[in-house]
């Protein structure tokens, strides 16, 4: 598919034939890094143009193209503006792994901040500000300052979204900003301050968002109108946090935000729902009103989205919500609005089939019972199961109606395999709750055979409890013995037997005695079912009667699932969230930050293994650098080891070196994890050479060198001409380095520690290569 | 807010990926394409596969993917989602993957200013169209019409399959644009008959959408019928035109609905829909079916159907099409038309086991019928298979025809300068929404 998207950019030339790997893309990018530079020199916008495109459709495949990150730089002093905002965009993606580079391209960004029309200014902040490498920010926060007071709303909008970016970088560097951020809520223009609101609510997230005063609210209100959809979902957002300081506020509020409900876009509308639920929470006679209120907006926009059966389904999982917290009735009138309907996607008809199941009563109950029917011989097996999944669970809500629905249900079983299947587990749930169906289930459960295996636990559980009812029961459960099935099904049929043994002896005595051989005498049976069954068999030869009693006299069920209401409050608050479409709580999907940085830190680690093998032959790059070296680094084509740090495998004196890509990239540690690992940790490996070169010798040079290897410093002093630097880093395991320039005495000091020895030896020898390099040490 | 936006061919191919938080994996594309394809149907709009929030639409066949680590609004994700493919329609004419692989640049540009660090921000076609800077690059003329008459229609509800559009299919960034504007009432019907003809459930949803290229957005005034009535009263009559309920875009005035039955617009550019409204009411259904099954012999049966187009013989249905399953057990299946048809045809997918009744063009008053001649295999009795027929389906689009008689009385552009009068290009377009008929 790659090839058909490049060939389909038209009027590119055809790569030259200068493959070093045939269908290898570093070929392709070295041919394409080539290209870049010859067309740097030309004059022609319309050439230029058509390279930088190619460039940037080989990094939205995904291809790795970091290496023309010099190049790119270069053409970034353009005037004509549809290369600068190609180049600008490739320059953000890959500045993050080209960190030295990218300082180039600053100075471009920088002089078009101050670029006369707000437009450019406005873009060049914010592609500035999207560079994430932390040694931008120096360069970033007097741009952001100066921006934020900038006479254009366009740039002053810009850089409040560059405030969220640097707080996601380095927090330190915006201190006092919030003061100047709930200034800018005044401002004039409405993406302004919406985007002063988004900023406060990231910054100040510890502290649960921006604060709302009486004020503040009655302020955006007046203004609502002038925001734009999503500004007007995000204010009624924060109005749904607010709490009025009485009811004539609360009622002010809600009648201003009324006519909201008229409106099509549906986050509005949703967002105008919420607000109003979160005001009237503690009033129930309000709250119903309310819902009674909010039902027609919302039927609406779940009949007609403008096509948007997307939009659709969120209005559809929003109504079941409401209707699941004891709100069913509010919606029994418009049940034939939730009728599937032909050109419908699956996913909405299975959450109609779920919002009947829960608005049916019982003036409603007769047409809606017709309906599902037809859905059970529907073609999409799914929908015929959810529609019997639906019957019976409105047989469980409505226990006078289940009457009815057995016996249509009753009338389905011979059509298809699965939709018999389907009948006997549904019928189990009845029959738990309501035992006087099994009349009406009879005939059914014992003419068909199942196919699934719930549904024959299902059926065995029901001749279990229904054994003295049913005539076959002895003998349908005698099918099953000596099967194989699994351990589940063995269980419940042990049990079933047991319960049909206690009534009908005399026909179940053999029955159960083949079930107890064939699981006693099994030799690979599941232990805890040999167990049980062995139990039962010693304690029927010891005692029947007693045993007898003790499984009459079971526990009696009056509580059933079905019936347990969710805590209303609890669901409530995550209103117009995820967590009504998954239904389920936030915690059980959402994680903090730290969570996806380990998988990208891991996702990155792959790629480079990955890009390690497949290129193990190939001589790597030469690392652009600062410190006067011709050659490139000796990094030897080690293979990486494989497997899992294994202490008995390194204690075999690993021989292999590292190199810089054994290292994750931008590996990021806390300064208190990094104490207590280095005082916790035993003395590593420790050289001290003869300083060899002055000039570098301070703390900025030293932490790009490290930088540039992929270590990266948490801690630095200097006092009386010695530095003293701590590093960390992390292969297969982590590395804590303190570094030490006495220029007193002229010395280096390194010493390296890891949680295995070995581990830290390579990695001191690793420090030491490069320094060498650099000249630093000889 | 998003991490990420990227757009999916439906082979899951990345056409476009935008990365604005940087605090996701890179690998979601393939995540979430690995995971949409898990559904026997389509994909559910919101999941979340390893904490990560993917919220999608399908547009065109392509996946529009936006991804988040946060609990977001969800109406509020897909509302944008969906404005984003209407900006991205208003830049590049149409929505496919063609024309996304050519206008990729174009693309992120648009993107890039509808979005910042994930949050909105400028989303309206007229503020970004001073911003952008490249052109939209057409398609060529004859595989737009390939890709926008996709063999089963099953998004944009209200495209229409027929009507010669190519006039709103434009960029708003064309130069040489005329002043002028389109408005369309659609309507969707959704009847359900029962075997004796008989309408159990009927309902219209409609929609009044505007594709604007007036020059300089003036203000509207558009007038409705005099008689129009929105909520209604339990057990009420009335002669007029009543909508059970209705919603407005954002630039709709509706204060002097009640009054007058005038709305005030003030319009972006390019397409929006007005309004949306739904009638439960009863209304003539434009089309009637009358199966009839015949059990021949214990292995043969016969279905016979008859159509009848139920509306003024002035109107002509631009196509008519009806679906009719059959038994799964069917051996063959033989369908006639009748000898006189003509702009009619009729075939047997024996792997669907589906006969489908294809009917070009159609005048008001007229009557058409189809008899098919099934043989069963031997498993099975011409009496249960009986039951496996239907329901039957049909599809159809009628022009310069509604049912509710919503009518458009005028419509003012209030300010207008010194420049031509724009032109006003109004339709009606009536389809079947699910328009179904059970046996």
């Amino acid at each position: 598919m790659r090839p058909h998207y490049a060939s389909s950019i038209a009027s590119i030339p055809p790569p030259k034939q200068q493959q070093y790997f045939e269908g290898n893309r570093k070929g392709e990018v070295n041919e394409l890094k080539i290209l870049v530079k010859n067309t740097l020199s030309e004059k022609d916008d319309k050439k230029k143009r058509e390279v930088v495109k190619k460039v940037i459709a080989y990094m939205t495949l995904g291809i790795d193209v970091s290496k023309i990150f010099p190049e790119m730089c270069m053409a970034s002093y353009t005037n004509d503006m549809v290369q600068k905002k190609m180049i600008y965009l490739y320059l953000t993606t890959y500045a993050e792994q080209n960190k030295d580079l990218a300082f180039m391209a600053i100075s471009t960004f920088q002089k078009d901040c101050k670029h006369s029309d707000p437009k450019i200014r406005g873009f060049a902040l914010r592609n500035l500000c999207s560079l994430r490498f932390s040694g931008a920010i120096e360069y970033l926060m007097p741009a952001i300052r100066e921006s934020l007071s900038d006479i254009d709303p366009y740039v002053r909008k810009t850089a409040i979204m560059g405030c969220v970016k640097v707080y996601y970088m380095q927090p330190e560097f915006l201190s006092n900003i919030e003061e100047q951020l709930y200034k800018m809520i005044s401002d004039n223009d409405p993406l302004v301050i919406i985007n002063a609101i988004h900023a406060l609510n990231e910054i100040l997230a510890a502290e649960g968002g921006m604060a709302l005063s009486k004020k503040l609210v009655d302020y955006l209100l007046g203004r609502l109108k002038e925001f734009n959809e999503w500004g007007q979902a995000t204010i009624l957002d924060e109005l749904s946090k607010y709490q009025p300081k009485d009811d004539k506020e609360m009622f002010n509020i809600m009648n201003l935000l009324e006519e909201r409900l008229k409106h099509s876009c549906s986050a509005i509308v949703l967002a105008v729902i919420k607000v109003f639920m979160n005001f009237t929470k503690n009033k129930p006679q309000v709250y119903e009103q309310v819902i009674t209120r909010v039902k027609a907006p919302l039927v609406t926009l779940a009949s007609i989205s403008e096509g948007n059966l997307e939009i659709m389904y969120t209005i559809l999982c929003h109504i079941k919500f409401i209707a699941s917290k004891g709100y069913n009735q509010v919606f029994s009138q418009d049940y034939k609005c939730f009728y599937c309907r032909v050109d419908e996607p699956t996913y909405i008809k299975l959450i109609k089939l779920e919002i009947l199941a829960l608005i049916a009563c019982d003036f409603n109950l007769g047409d809606m019972l017709n309906e599902l029917g037809e859905y059970v011989t529907d073609v999409d097996q799914e929908i015929s199961k959810k529609s019997i999944q639906a019957l019976g669970a409105i047989a469980l809500r409505l226990p006078d109606l289940a009457n009815a629905i057995v016996k249509q249900l009753s009338s389905f079983i011979t059509l298809q395999d699965y939709i018999t299947n389907e009948v006997i587990i549904v019928f189990k749930d009845i029959l738990r709750k309501d035992p006087k169906h099994i009349k009406d289930c009879l005939e059914i459960i014992q003419s068909d055979s199942v196919t699934d295996q719930n549904s024959k636990i299902a059926l065995i559980y029901i001749l279990g409890q229904f054994g003295s009812q049913i005539p076959l029961a002895p003998y349908i459960l005698q099918t099953f013995i000596g099967v194989a099935e699994s351990v589940e099904l063995k269980h419940a049929l042990l049990t079933s037997c047991l319960k049909v043994f206690f009534c009908r002896a005399p026909e179940m005595q053999e029955i159960l005695g083949q079930l107890f051989y064939s699981i006693m005498n099994n030799e690979n049976e599941d232990i805890d079912l040999k167990d049980r069954a062995a139990f039962y068999y010693r304690a029927l030869q010891n005692n029947p009667n007693e045993i007898k009693k003790l499984w009459q006299n079971g526990i009696k069920v009056d509580k059933f699932l079905e019936e347990q209401n969710i805590n209303k409050e609890a669901l409530l608050f995550e209103f117009n969230s995820l967590s009504v479409i998954y239904e389920k709580s936030v915690n059980k999907f959402i994680k903090p930050a730290e969570y996806f940085n380990n998988l990208r830190n891991k996702e990155l680690q792959d790629q480079i293994q990955e890009q390690q093998q497949s290129t193990t032959a190939e001589k790597p790059d030469p690392v652009q650098d600062g410190f006067d070296i011709e050659h490139d680094i000796t990094v030897p084509n080690v293979p990486i080891v494989q497997n899992q740090p294994n202490l008995l495998e390194i204690s075999e004196q690993p021989k292999q070196k590292l190199i810089i890509d054994n290292f994750v990239l931008d590996y990021r540690i806390e300064v208190e994890y990094f104490e207590s690992m280095w005082t916790s940790l035993n003395n590593g490996a420790s050289i001290t050479r003869t300083l060899a070169r002055n000039d570098i010798a301070n703390e900025n040079a030293m932490e790009q060198l490290f930088n540039r290897y992929r270590l990266y410093n948490i801690a630095a002093g200097e006092e009386d001409n010695v530095l003293q630097m701590y590093f960390y880093g992390a292969h297969k395991c982590q590395v804590f380095f303190e570094f030490e320039i006495n220029r007193n005495l002229s010395t280096v000091l390194l010493n390296t520690k890891s949680e295995l020895e070995d581990y830290a030896y390579l990695a001191q020898k690793y420090v030491e290569d490069f320094l060498k390099q650099s000249n630093l040490i000889v | 807010m998003f991490s990420q936006i990227f757009i999916l061919s439906p082979r899951g191919d990345t056409i476009i990926n935008r990365d604005f938080r940087s605090d996701l994996p890179k690998s979601t594309p393939e995540t979430f394409f690995r995971q949409a394809k898990t559904y026997s149907g389509d994909a559910n709009p919101l999941f979340a596969v390893d904490c990560i929030q993917f919220a999608h639409i399908k547009r065109g066949g392509l996946y529009i993917v936006g991804t988040s680590r946060f609990n977001l609004q969800p109406a509020m994700s897909l509302e944008l989602l969906d404005r984003l493919a209407k900006e991205i329609k208003d830049f590049c004419g149409v929505i496919n993957e063609e024309v996304l692989r050519k206008n990729f640049i174009l693309i992120y540009e648009i993107l890039d200013e509808s979005f910042d660090f994930g949050y909105p921000q400028l989303m309206a076609t007229e503020q970004i169209k001073p911003l952008i800077v490249n052109d939209p690059i057409q398609p060529q003329p004859d595989s737009v019409m390939n890709s926008l008459r996709p063999k089963i229609q099953t998004f944009n509800i209200f495209v229409p399959n027929t009507i010669g559009s190519q006039a709103v299919q434009r960029s708003v960034l064309n130069k040489n644009q005329a002043n002028e504007i389109f408005v369309d009432i659609y309507e969707k019907l959704n009847v359900l008959f029962n075997s004796s003809a008989y309408v159990i459930n009927q309902s219209i949803e409609g929609c009044i959408q505007m594709t604007s290229f007036l020059q300089g957005n003036p203000p509207l005034k558009l007038a409705l019928n005099d008689d129009l009535q929105i909520g209604r009263q339990q057990g009420q009559y009335s002669a007029g035109v009543i909508l059970d309920d209705c919603n407005f875009h954002e630039c709709v005035n509706a204060n002097e609905l009640d009054m007058n039955k005038t709305l005030r617009i003030q319009p972006p550019d390019g397409q929006f829909v007005v309004m949306n409204y739904r009638i439960s009411g009863d209304y003539s259904a434009p089309f009637r079916l009358f199966p009839i099954i015949e059990e021949i012999s214990s292995s043969k049966i016969e279905v016979t159907i008859k159509l009848k187009a139920c509306f003024d013989a002035k109107i002509l249905a631009s196509y008519a099409n009806v679906r009719i399953p059959i038994p799964k057990q069917t051996a063959n299946a033989y369908p006639e038309l009748l000898k006189n048809a003509q702009q009619e045809t009729a075939e047997y997918d024996s792997n669907k086991k589906i006969v489908e009744w294809q009917i070009k063009k159609l005048q008001g008053g007229q009557e058409r019928s189809l008899k098919i001649k099934l043989t069963l295999q031997a498993t099975q009795t011409a009496h249960t298979a009986r039951k496996e027929i239907g329901p039957i389906a049909m599809n159809f689009e009628i022009p310069m025809f509604n049912v509710s008689r919503l009518q458009i009385k005028y419509l003012r552009i209030e300010e207008r300068g010194n420049t031509t009068n724009p032109h006003r290009w109004v339709r009606y377009i009536t389809q079947s929404s699910s328009y179904v008929c059970r046996i």
